[in-house]
């Protein structure tokens, strides 16, 4: 195997797996941050075990994150120097930000959290929750920040072999930056709170702690719901950023071999191959015109196709296609499932549902699924290039 | 004063501002083995860096990122060339981490003594790696016309860098030994006591070797010197040295860690005199070295990552001592931690 | 730039093949030992609830509102 092959796979297997434990982190450190605030609040001692049994497994899963981040911050150095190289005027700043601004805090008031519970009073506790919350949803800002710059490159010009800063805000604000940061943070929050809600589900079930595994399903539910809808608003602007900066990777993404003015919504289909003659014939279930419409808010609009690319920029287009269309799925499946669960709750009756606490156990890893297709979504379309620039 | 410059020193300070705070849990955790018998000193030594090793570790990754952005082609031609070394490092490191967390949650003998050992390992390699790399880019690597260091590993694996590694190795332990000495008290405190006793003459022995070395092997490490005003740092340095065991005799704990962080400061402060203006000197081969000159980002770059700086690390540096202000005293094993 | 030509030149295959074994096998045991932690931590629980408190009674669901059932529920009875 050769070596650009070996370091990208040295590269997804990193980040794939790093990535399980910040998006957990960040979703269970505003679960926390909730808890403490309501505890803080009514002195309710329920919430003060259930934080602090949150927040021993939010420990576990911090270390990981953070053990494995180290691993993602020096393989630039280590495994794509060229590329550091090339665009380290820029690059570098918002890994080292992300450092200043986010990692110190977040480790510094988990240390507190965790170890100081009897060394500070209730309100600096609370404080710590706020701001263990505050440094994981901003260090999430600084890398996205770094990975937009990759998928639409901004604020810079190319100066011999290199790529130079020329305006910072409109770096960090890449057209990118925000669709992304808001589509990961809620989908982060989504992760968190299935794992409350599948893991309280699960206690209901076999009749166990039931005071904390109470206030958990709320909580976690009520967080799950709002957050499977706030990804699909977050979801919906970051496709439309999409279609609108990386048209290339948007047709590979809906399968959109011609450039067509009134574009269908392929919900399922066979998936597409590389070369448009071999598309396959088979059972799809379409929306006619509503991928322009969900795009540019007009049923006939154009959306760009692949053909007006040349055939050697294409991304993998199967690959991008199923990422992309499983997410999607996932995330309807994981609405639903919250939207009967907010109903149940709403009129009380959640405990009797005994069916639906086993799916949202079972629903514990679906966000996480969702979440590697949708980097993987948003990586293999950017293929075959590093960045743009 | 230009900025790339500025950002030499900063980077700098990153520095001695990890090798200050990690350098005590990784020496910690060299010693820890040694300093503490059974599973209850074993807490005791790891409730002494609970609460603050992860915010410490966060120096390292926040210098890298530093360097990253102010210096790409150091980063990319030192992480690259360093390949095999620097793996070495993240899996210890990696390893480490998890030891800390995942001991306290069986009760199993076995698997505490397993995580116990693998603390150990994580935390000496770590040391001893970070000073042959340290050691290699004072004495100089070759690069190649693209800039790249080509010689791998067993290139990097010279008596001098050997030398400076063991000199790190002596160094953090020397800081988790005052770290110990202040935190804890009983046998721990007495045996670390001990270690930071014996280990003085061990640090300064490797220092004067290192010293007399490099004028053979690294020569061009003297040519500031030749300016009477870089003497001071190495002077300071010596003062803060010689301190330090009078410190620990007359059991001035605070004082005796605090020279021992001085020392730290010093030594690499020592080591930028010495290096200014290169970051990476070629030794041969067909490229230039890598100097604050020719290696630096764009003005604009640098500006915005001083700005980062004077307004992020003053609040950094606020609530960690504010943090760390919470925990002074004594440690124990019972109560919340490990 | 295309990521083919953004690698290290420096780093060979063996050098990443090395590595990668050495990253995957670490990955693979911290995926497991997470895992197991995380299994351990939730079959032990959270705290018990200080005495006096009855754990049924210490968040009870509102009886309040549209409830279908009675208060306490099929789940109130058998507990442990």
């Amino acid at each position: 195997m050769d070596a650009v092959l070996l370091a990208r796979i040295q590269f997804a297997v990193t980040v794939a797996f790093h990535f399980i434990f910040p998006s957990i982190t960040i979703g269970l450190a505003l679960l926390i941050a909730i808890a403490e605030t309501i505890r803080h609040r009514t002195g309710g001692e329920v919430w003060d075990r259930m934080s602090a049994f949150w927040t021993r497994l939010f420990a576990v899963s911090f270390v990981v994150g953070v053990a494995t981040g180290i691993v993602m911050e020096f393989q630039f150095g280590t495994n794509w120097s060229r590329y550091a190289k090339f665009v380290g005027d820029i690059f570098g700043a918002p890994l080292a930000a992300e450092g200043v601004f986010a990692f110190f805090l977040e480790s510094g008031f988990l240390g507190l959290l965790l170890f100081g519970r009897e060394r500070v009073g209730s309100r600096l506790r609370t404080f710590a929750a706020w701001m263990v919350a505050l440094g994981s949803t901003l260090s999430a800002f600084w890398i996205i920040v770094a990975n937009s710059w990759m998928q639409t490159p901004a604020g810079f010009r190319i100066v011999g072999d290199k790529a130079v800063l020329t305006d910072f805000w409109a770096a960090v604000f890449n057209p990118s930056t925000l669709p992304r940061y808001l589509h990961t943070v809620s989908s982060s929050w989504v992760m968190g709170a299935f794992l409350m809600t599948g893991i309280a589900a699960w206690f209901l079930l076999h009749h166990r702690h039931l005071g904390v595994a109470r206030a958990s399903l709320r909580l976690g539910l009520t967080v799950a719901f709002i957050g499977a809808a706030l990804m699909f608003v977050t979801g919906d602007n970051s496709a439309r950023q999409v279609a609108n900066t990386q048209q290339a990777k948007f047709a590979a993404m809906q399968g959109l071999y011609t450039t067509t003015s009134g574009a269908p919504l392929t919900i399922w289909s066979l998936p597409p191959t590389q070369n448009p003659a071999d598309a396959p014939e088979g059972p799809a279930v379409v929306v006619s015109r509503m991928l322009s419409f969900l795009t540019y808010g007009s049923f006939t609009a154009p959306v760009t196709g692949l053909d007006q690319f040349p055939q050697d920029q294409w991304a993998p287009i199967m690959p991008t296609f199923l990422a992309y269309h499983n997410m999607v799925l996932l995330g309807t499946v994981m609405l639903g499932l919250m939207l009967f669960g907010a109903w149940y709750l709403y009129r009380r009756s959640i405990e009797y549902h005994r069916g639906w606490l086993r799916l949202a156990v079972l629903a514990i890893p679906l966000p996480m699924i969702a979440i590697q297709l949708g980097w993987a979504t948003a990586e293999v379309g950017r293929r075959p290039g590093s960045s743009t620039a | 004063m230009d900025l790339a410059t500025i950002w030499f020193l900063l980077i700098g300070v990153l520095l001695v501002g990890y090798a200050i705070l990690d350098g005590f849990d990784l020496g910690a955790g060299i010693l820890h083995l040694f300093v503490a018998r059974d599973d209850t000193e074993r807490r005791t030594v790891l409730n002494a860096i609970a609460p603050v090793w992860d915010g410490n570790e966060v120096w390292l990754l926040t210098a890298g990122g530093a360097l990253f952005a102010a210096f790409p082609p150091v980063y990319a031609t030192v992480f690259s060339g360093f390949y095999l070394a620097l793996m070495l490092l993240l899996v210890a490191l990696i390893l480490r981490a998890v030891s800390l967390e995942f001991r306290s949650k069986v009760e199993a003998p076995a698997w505490r003594a397993t995580w116990d050992v693998i603390f150990a390992i994580g935390s000496f390699l770590p040391a001893l790696l970070l000073g042959v790399a340290v050691g290699n880019v004072l004495r100089g690597v070759p690069l190649d016309a693209a800039g790249d260091y080509r010689d791998g590993l067993l290139g990097l694996l010279n008596p001098f860098a050997l030398l400076v590694g063991l000199l790190a190795v002596a160094m953090f332990t020397l800081q988790g030994a005052s770290w110990l000495v202040l935190k804890t008290e009983g046998a721990i405190a007495e045996r670390s006591r001990t270690a930071a006793r014996l280990g003085w003459p061990v640090f300064a022995v490797l220092w004067i070797a290192a010293t007399l070395f490099s004028s053979q092997d690294a020569p061009g490490l003297w040519d500031n010197f030749a300016n009477p005003l870089a003497w001071l740092v190495p002077i300071a340095f010596a003062v803060v040295a010689v301190a330090y065991p009078l410190a620990l005799r007359t059991r001035r704990e605070l004082l005796a860690f605090l020279l021992s962080s001085g020392s730290i400061a010093g030594l690499i402060g020592i080591m930028g005199v010495s290096l200014y203006p290169n970051l990476v000197p070629a030794l041969g081969g067909a490229s230039p070295s890598l100097t604050v000159g020719n290696a630096s980002s764009s003005d604009l770059t640098l500006t915005v990552m001083l700005a980062v700086a004077l307004i992020g690390m003053p609040i950094v540096i606020a609530y960690t001592a504010f943090i760390y202000s919470r925990f002074r005293g004594k440690v124990r094993a019972e109560g919340h931690g490990y | 730039m295309l990521t083919a030509q953004a690698t290290s030149t420096a780093v060979s295959a063996t050098d990443i093949a090395i590595s990668l074994g050495l990253l995957v096998a670490v990955y693979a045991v911290l995926g497991l030992l997470w895992l197991f932690l995380v299994v351990r931590e939730i079959s032990h629980g959270p705290a018990p609830a200080p005495a006096g408190v009855v754990e049924e009674e210490t968040l009870p669901l509102p009886s309040a509102g549209p409830l279908l059932r009675p208060a306490g529920g099929p789940m109130a009875g058998s507990g442990r």
